[in-house]
């Protein structure tokens, strides 16, 4: 406790100075009358000046009391003192006044009341500060969650209490919904099927883990929670090294998803997949990481048995190409053999002047390169029927293949007596060139085929508008022609649309029906316009224009199976 | 009259071809696999060589690439013998140096001409 000197004796102090000065003075002389007088001046100037001084400080606390937020109060043993705007507001009355000679007691509601009192007592009997307490005040009726801070002072006037009040409404019922919000989530997590977990990336560690770790992995959490490296223990040792690496992907903040092994205690092994995803904080930091676990040793056992149904489904089909290449190599070989013999065989009788078999050896040559056409075709309908057969773009020359297809055909249309003409620019195109020859040469000689003393024309240019990205090439011919009800069927695998027609044009029946099922498989078709008995027009259109700029002009053939003198 | 070198793995093409060359009055060498024309080519230096693309072994396209990269050999024309027309195969042929090529089945009368055509020139 502070000693103090009440006022009053100040007085009798000032006095008794003020009198022996005085006497002093009287018996004395005038200058230290004056001296004193002088002194007297300075002292009033100085009180003066502090007087203004503690105004202005006055002001400016009194400024800081009407701007806070928190309500003070300043009061005696007599009631409060004085309040602040903030209090005003607080306690729901119109003006400060209302609150004067008011006790705060007066405002606490029943179970803040015995603390409220405590402090009061505690402040009175001399307590210098009381800490902050949270209380339950009542203001006009409603109950209001304030936190005060009390501290007294003792002066010559008597104990001074000074009290700041802070509404906490907002804080207490945000408090509130969190707490609700961590029952709801602890709720679910202890509930859910799969094990949801927290992980702290500062500490490495586990911070919460719900109660589905026990029933999946069989082990306590608490392991967990003791030791930061403890989740290791039950994985699998092949798939360790993997998912050490992948935790600390997660702890990048990148949001991770695998699936690993575990052993039971007892020895037995489960499937597990863990999806983890990054918490942030309004600043962008990593704070959390939290994920779900879940046994998925059903789901990978189906998975490898897909696999390797897959694989044998696989194998399978590659035995089967493997079958049709070899077999496709093995019935050529015989076949060349016996296609050279029959020549050898002609050319011999020729030499030694025998003709009497000439027709004979035609017919087995006819028969042979028959079958040899067969078999490349079947062979081409079961590599598209497999889904095997691949397309090989490249540059070429169109002129070039057009006219290689047309000095093919050639002997056909000779035999026919057809005049074969050729409408085609020069120009490098991007396709399989393989397979758009093969489409010719089957349109060409089925159009030299089925026409005699006639007339076939090949026309081939861009489609005008696309800019070179199609190309068509037409041909016309002036045979027999197709009935419209038989135009579909020409397209099919076998068809000839009579038989005696395949007596007598020969042909297998196949070669329609790749060449359609080949310039699909481009992105193009092949479609047909026919009047019975005056000819047929089958056009092909193919993409042609997607020209790549490292193309290989080099690859020009300049090499050539046909003698330039069957050249039309 | 020229010394032509065949190299062919199929016992009845082999036969045939020779008896088509002979026929015209040629001579005849034949070496069974890739390697064995190239010692073939190395040691006669024919006047013209047959080679089938397919064989075991060096393949044709090694083989005819090894004839033309040695110069005592490299002048000698090759005709390539090929299963498939307008293929890869034939792109690699002349891609190795061949001379030209002939499809199976082969034509005899037509390759005989076409060989006539090199061994006149």
């Amino acid at each position: 406790m502070r000693f103090v000197i009440p006022s009053r004796t100040w007085v009798f102090v000032w006095a008794g100075v003020l009198v022996l000065w005085l006497l002093a003075a009287l018996r004395f002389d005038g200058r230290i009358l004056a001296g004193g007088l002088l002194a007297l001046g300075v002292w009033i100037a100085r009180r003066e000046h502090s007087r203004r001084k503690l105004e202005k400080d006055a002001a400016r606390y009194r400024k800081l009391l009407e701007m806070s937020p928190d309500a003070v109060l300043l009061g005696r043993g007599d009631g409060i003192q004085m309040a602040n705007d903030a209090a005003v507001k607080l306690f729901q009355v119109s003006s400060a006044s209302e609150l004067i000679g008011r006790r705060l007691t007066d405002f606490v509601t029943g179970e803040s009341r015995a603390a409220m009192e405590q402090v009061r007592r505690d402040l009175y009997s001399g307590e210098m500060r009381v800490p902050h307490r949270e209380m339950q005040i009542l203001c006009s009726g409603a109950a209001v969650h304030v936190e005060i801070a009390a501290a007294s002072c003792l002066d010559d006037e008597g104990v001074t209490v000074h009290c700041v009040i802070r509404d906490i409404t907002e804080r207490k019922r945000a408090e509130e919904a969190l707490r609700e919000s961590e029952e709801k989530f602890r709720q679910l997590a202890e509930n859910i099927h799969e094990v949801f977990f927290v992980v702290s990336p500062a500490a490495g560690q586990a911070v919460y883990v719900s109660p589905g770790y026990e029933r999946l992995w069989g082990r306590s959490r608490d392991s967990l929670y003791q030791n930061p490296s403890a989740w290791q223990d039950p994985i699998h040792p092949d798939d360790l090294e993997r998912v050490r690496a992948l935790t600390h992907t997660q702890f990048w903040g990148e949001p991770v998803q695998f699936e690993y092994r575990i052993r039971m205690l007892d020895g037995a092994e489960k499937w597990i997949r863990t999806r983890s995803f990054p918490i942030r904080d309004p600043a962008g930091e990593l704070i959390r990481v939290v994920g779900i676990s879940d046994e998925v040793t059903q789901q990978k056992r189906y998975e490898e048995e897909l696999i390797r149904a897959r694989e044998g489904a696989e194998a399978a089909n590659r035995a089967k190409s493997m079958f049709l290449a070899t077999m496709s190599h093995e019935l050529r070989t015989p076949l060349n053999a016996v296609l050279g013999f029959a020549e050898l065989l002609e050319l011999e009788m020729a030499d030694h002047g025998i003709h009497t078999w000439d027709s004979d050896v035609q017919k087995i040559r006819r028969a042979a390169n028959h079958l040899l056409g067969l078999i490349s075709e079947v062979m081409d309908v079961s590599k598209i029927e497999a889904g095997r057969m691949e397309l090989q773009p490249d540059r070429f020359d169109i002129a070039a293949l057009v006219q290689e297809v047309a000095a093919g055909v050639s002997p056909l249309a000779l035999r026919n007596r057809v005049q074969l003409q050729v409408v085609c620019e020069p120009a490098w195109l991007y396709g399989d060139r393989v397979r758009i020859g093969q489409c010719l040469f089957n349109l060409v000689g089925n159009a030299c085929k089925f026409t005699c003393d006639g007339q076939v024309v090949v026309e081939a240019r861009p489609d005008p508008g696309s800019d070179g990205e199609w190309y068509t090439v037409r041909v016309s011919d002036t045979g027999i022609g197709i009935r419209p009800e038989d135009l579909e069927k020409l397209f099919r695998y076998f068809t000839q649309l009579e038989s005696s027609n395949a007596r007598k044009y020969g042909g297998t029946g196949l070669g329609l029906a790749i060449s359609r099922k080949l310039s699909r498989m481009m992105g193009g078709d092949i479609t047909v316009e026919s009047t019975l008995g005056l000819g047929s027009t089958f056009t092909f259109r193919f993409p042609a224009g997607v020209t790549p700029q490292h193309g290989s002009a080099d690859r020009e053939p300049e090499l050539s199976s046909v003698d330039a003198g069957s050249r039309r | 009259m020229a010394l032509i070198l065949v190299v062919e793995d199929d016992e009845a093409n082999q036969e045939l071809v020779t008896r088509f060359l002979k026929r015209e009055g040629h001579r005849v060498l034949v070496a069974m696999d890739g390697m064995a024309g190239v010692t073939a080519a190395l040691e006669h230096v024919p006047d013209l060589i047959l080679m089938d693309l397919g064989l075991p072994g060096l393949d044709g396209w090694d083989a005819a690439q090894r004839i033309k990269l040695t110069p005592k050999t490299a002048h000698i024309p090759i005709i390539a013998l090929t299963a498939r027309a307008l293929t890869e195969d034939v792109f690699k042929a002349r891609e190795v140096g061949c001379d030209a090529y002939e499809t199976k089945p082969v034509v005899y009368q037509r390759l005989m001409k076409k060989i006539e055509a090199f061994v006149n020139r």
